[in-house]
This record gives structure tokens, sequence and C-alpha cells, in this order.
């Protein structure tokens, strides 16, 4: 490391994240600390992985460094390749392996036995909040948004609704009990589609108008099922497909006569559904979800719960890495309430807002260009 | 001590496969293998015509032979020549159905919301009915309730083809499952 080596003219430097360096990456061009003067890469050399935990401990302003265009789309471009790895990593790091496989023998007992044991539902259900304390929001937006296997949606999207219901309680302020139970009926809210046929619930298309008829019911064997539980949430999952303006299921309930457990259930598990991949749909990017959430207000779901989570959701997606249709890759920098599908992007050193011609292809997976 | 006449369901037609008056609910004597049906026209004696008795798990088609009374007509039934060449023979028919359960792996499994249907023909082994676009798919085994007056038959059927009417409607073929769901 060179202490105040001058910074080239011809270059412009912009923020990055010590996260984003890897191992092997040879700098295409010298990168410096946050303060643009310290050269801490010079050009040409290849990081070692001790060597990039060494900047990390030296690091003085959290983990910001100051790098050129180039270097930075070298960075993001290997982010957004290395993340199905980097996902499976996380996911063990944060409990969340250990929880799915869990919910899916939950799953398994409850298909088998028609019971929902309610020990191990408490169990999994606190690991749940429990993790929920000690994970930053932006990290189980990570995993909720992640890539996940077609033959995992049922046990993940349990998980996924749990983990949502969490955080939308936190934003909302309510007391710590109420969240715990937000928890429980997120992961309970589809345990009665433990009952029905895979031709159902693993189809390969959109269902038939009959297929559909016969899948509304699951909220009626979700609420049969769970005899021994409170009527709150025993309530949550048999209401979380009532619509705001009365033409849900199963029993066309409207408004404020929806519980607060259904109307939360409803927005997480609608977001969960959009950006999963199913055997009949591509995932969504989180931005278009934002827009299609925003005009379900009202009609459909819940206008505070709405509200709320487009309030709170983007801000924990800033500084993630993204590609955007151009080919280019950025860092999230921005958003805009009132238009939440299109966020500003930092690509290099400039910030751009995407629009409909130029959006945001990918940030969690490479297929998830449905955001238009 | 009175016979008991089990109500049915019966068509008539004639020679020409034209239905006779309509859907008619009947009284069914098994013991000596005859329907009595009140209120239609006088027919000629002894004339013979083709009745499809709406029975389940599928309906059974004989021709029978008029006898008349003063309140009903008696049909005395039996199994014409050409009785295996029937099960093609579609019989007109326009009545309501509703489609009420799915079949999967032999359970039944009830739709939130029956689905309206008309019955728009049907044989001893299949039917056509006329429901929502997009109702069903190929290969759905489903179950129908056709209500005629006070009397209903549940029918479980496969999809065979579908004929989309886009928007609102599609006609589907349907093989009736003789050996339960």
């Amino acid at each position: 490391m060179e202490k105040n080596a001058p910074v080239p003219a011809s270059i412009s430097l912009v923020p990055a994240s010590i996260g984003l360096l890897f191992d092997g990456m040879v700098a295409p061009h010298d990168i410096y600390g946050a303060d643009a003067k310290l050269l801490l890469i010079r050009r040409g050399n290849t990081l070692t992985q001790s060597r990039i935990e060494a900047l990390r401990r030296i690091s003085t302003d959290q983990d910001t460094i100051m790098v050129s265009a180039e270097t930075q789309r070298l960075m993001l471009e290997h982010s957004l390749a290395c993340k199905i790895e980097s996902q499976a990593a996380l996911e063990e790091e944060t409990g969340y392996t250990e929880i799915k496989d869990e919910t899916l023998t939950l799953l398994q007992d409850i298909q088998h036995t028609g019971a929902v044991p309610k020990g191990t539902i408490r169990e999994i259900s606190d690991g749940l909040s429990s993790r929920l304390e000690g994970t930053k929001p932006d990290v189980i937006l990570d995993l909720v948004n992640s890539l996940a296997p077609v033959d995992e949606y049922l046990q993940r999207h349990c998980i996924n609704v749990s983990l949502l219901n969490g955080l939308i309680g936190k934003w909302l302020d309510l007391p710590k009990e109420e969240i715990e139970w937000l928890v429980l009926v997120g992961l309970l809210h589809d345990c009665g589609k433990t009952s029905f046929p895979t031709q159902i619930l693993s189809a390969p298309r959109p269902l038939a108008v009959a297929e559909f008829e016969v899948l509304k019911m699951h909220t009626v064997h979700s609420y049969d099922l769970l005899t021994d539980f409170p009527e709150n949430v025993r309530h949550g999952t048999l209401a979380h497909h009532e619509k705001y303006c009365g033409q849900g299921y199963p029993n066309g309930l409207s408004g404020e006569s929806i519980s607060l457990m259904a109307q939360v259930t409803a927005v997480s598990d609608i977001y969960d559904a959009m950006v999963s991949r199913r055997a009949y749909k591509a995932p969504q990017n989180p931005f278009s979800t934002l827009t299609q959430l925003s005009n379900m207000k009202a009609t459909e779901l819940s206008p505070l719960i709405v509200d709320t989570f487009i309030q709170n959701m983007p801000k924990e997606l800033i500084n993630k890495p993204v590609k955007l249709s151009n080919g280019s890759v950025g860092l999230i920098h921005a958003f805009d309430l009132d238009d939440p599908e299109y966020p500003h992007i930092r690509v290099g050193g400039q910030v751009i807002k995407s629009t409909k011609e130029l959006f945001c292809v990918s940030m969690y997976h490479e297929e998830d260009i449905a955001s238009t | 001590m009175p016979r008991d006449y089990g109500k049915c369901i019966v068509l008539i037609y004639d020679d020409a496969k034209n239905q006779l008056a309509g859907v008619e609910i009947a009284e069914h004597d098994d013991v000596e293998n005859r329907i009595k049906v009140h209120g239609l026209p006088r027919l000629p004696t002894e004339t013979v015509y083709e009745l499809l008795i709406l029975t389940e798990p599928t309906p059974r088609a004989y021709k029978g032979r008029v006898h008349n009374y003063d309140r009903h007509t008696i049909f005395s039934l039996y199994r014409g020549q050409d009785s295996e060449n029937r099960q093609e023979t579609r019989y007109a028919i326009d009545a309501a159905a509703r489609i009420e359960s799915l079949v999967f792996d032999g359970t039944l499994y009830p739709l939130h919301t029956p689905l309206e249907a008309r019955l728009v023909n049907i044989s001893t082994g299949g039917m056509r009915i006329r429901t929502r676009f997009n109702a069903l798919f190929d290969g759905n085994r489903f179950q129908i309730k056709i209500k005629i007056k006070d009397t209903d038959k549940l029918l479980i059927s496969d999809v065979v083809y579908r004929k989309d009417t886009p928007p609102d409607s599609s006609e589907f073929g349907c093989r009736l499952v003789r050996e339960g769901i």
C-alpha cells in the first residue's frame, strides 16, 4: 500500500464495497481507500482472499473503497454471476437451510397424519422469530428474493411469508407478541395445501377455472387443521385470500372485517409468489412487484399494509448490485416512492433513473426479466 | 303391497333421434323392466321409442314399446339389437348441470364455487357440456351434478377434448367413467 499516491486525472473514481472484491481478481486500475487518496491495490495486481480480509480490517470508512468505473463493473458482474453460490452460503449462515429442512419435514408430517404438531410448529416459529431479531432486513429480503428450485416452493414460501410477515410487523411497530403471531400465521398459512394433489400444486401451466376453485379450498383446509390454535391464527390462515373490496375467498369478507393477521399475510403471500419461480412462470424482479402491489391497494389489499411495505422495502435494496437491460451493471441508489418500479441506479460515476426502456433485468437471478 | 317405483330421469327419442317432449321424470319398475311417465301426449300404442335413462354411474339406453293409460304412459323396456352401437349415439339434450368436484388419484376435491354448465348431449358412454371458458383441461376427471326438476344425478367424467368458443365459453367432450372415481 502506498500513501497518498496521486490519482491519474484521466480516471474518475466511484465508490464500491470491499465485499465486492473477489479472490483472483486482477485490478484493471488502481484501487483507493474511501478518501480517494490511499492507494490500496496497484493496477495489474491479483487479489487474494487474505489480502481482501486485510483490506477489510484496515478499512476506516466501513467497507467503502474508490475504484474506476471499469473496476466497479468487473466487481458487480462477478457478484451477480456468483449470486447462486453466495445464496447457498447465506442460507447456511443465517440458518435458513436448517429451517427449510424442518419445515419440509413438518409439511410432510401434516400431509401424512392430517394433524398439525403444535410443539414442532412452535419450535420452528420461535426459530424464525429469533432469526428475524438477529438478521438485518436487507439480508432477510436477500433470502426471500433468492433463486430457488421449483420443487422447494411450498416450504420456502411458508418460511418467506413468515419472514415477510415479521418484517411488516416490525415496520408497523407492532408489539413483539403480535409479530410472533404474524410469524406463526405466515408459517402455517398454506398448511392446508398439504392435502392437495401435486397435479394442482405443481401444474406446469396456469390452472383451469375448476382447478383454481379446488385450490381455493386450501384456506378452509388450513383453518380446519388448526383446531388447537388460537382463533387469531386460524382466521389469519382462513382469510389470507380475502380481498379488501370483498371479492376474495373463502367468505367474501371486506375491509377491516379482515383481520390484521390476514391483511399482512395477503401482502407477504402475493409478494413472495411474484418473486418466486414457478413451474409455469419466471420470477419477477422486486421492483415491478411494488408497482403491482400498489395497483392492488384498496381493491385487493389493505392500503395501510401496502403503503408500509412500499415505504420500507425499497430502502433495504439500496446499494445492491443490479444489471440493466442494456447490459450495464450498477448499484441501486434511490427509489421514488411514487414510481418504485424504476429505481435510480449508480452506474460508474453517474446516477441514472431507470425507465421503461432502460430497466433493471436482474438482481437476484439471471432470468428475472419480467419487469415490463 | 304397492310396488316401489324408483324415480328416474328419462329422455325419449323417436327413430330420427328427435327428442320427444322434454326431459322427463319417470318411475322405473326394475322388476317388470318398464317405466311410467306422466303427462306425455298420447302416443301410438305399440310404437317403439328410444329411451335414455340417466342412471349412475352411466346412463342406460333402451328401446321402449308404448302402452297408453288414462293418466300415464308405460314403456316396456328391452335392449335393442343395436344396443352396442348406441354407446356412440349422442342424444341431444339441454339441461342444467354443475361441476361440483374434481377427482385426483381416486379422491374427490370439491370446488369452492361449483361451475354452472349446460349438458349439450349425452350417450351411454359420454357427454358434451358447455361451461365457462377454460373451465377444465384435457384429462381432468370431474363430478357433475345434472339437476332436472327435483331429481339429480351425479356422474363422473373425463375430459377428452375441448372446443373453445371464446371469450366466454368452452365445450368439453367427456367420457363417462363406469368404474367409479
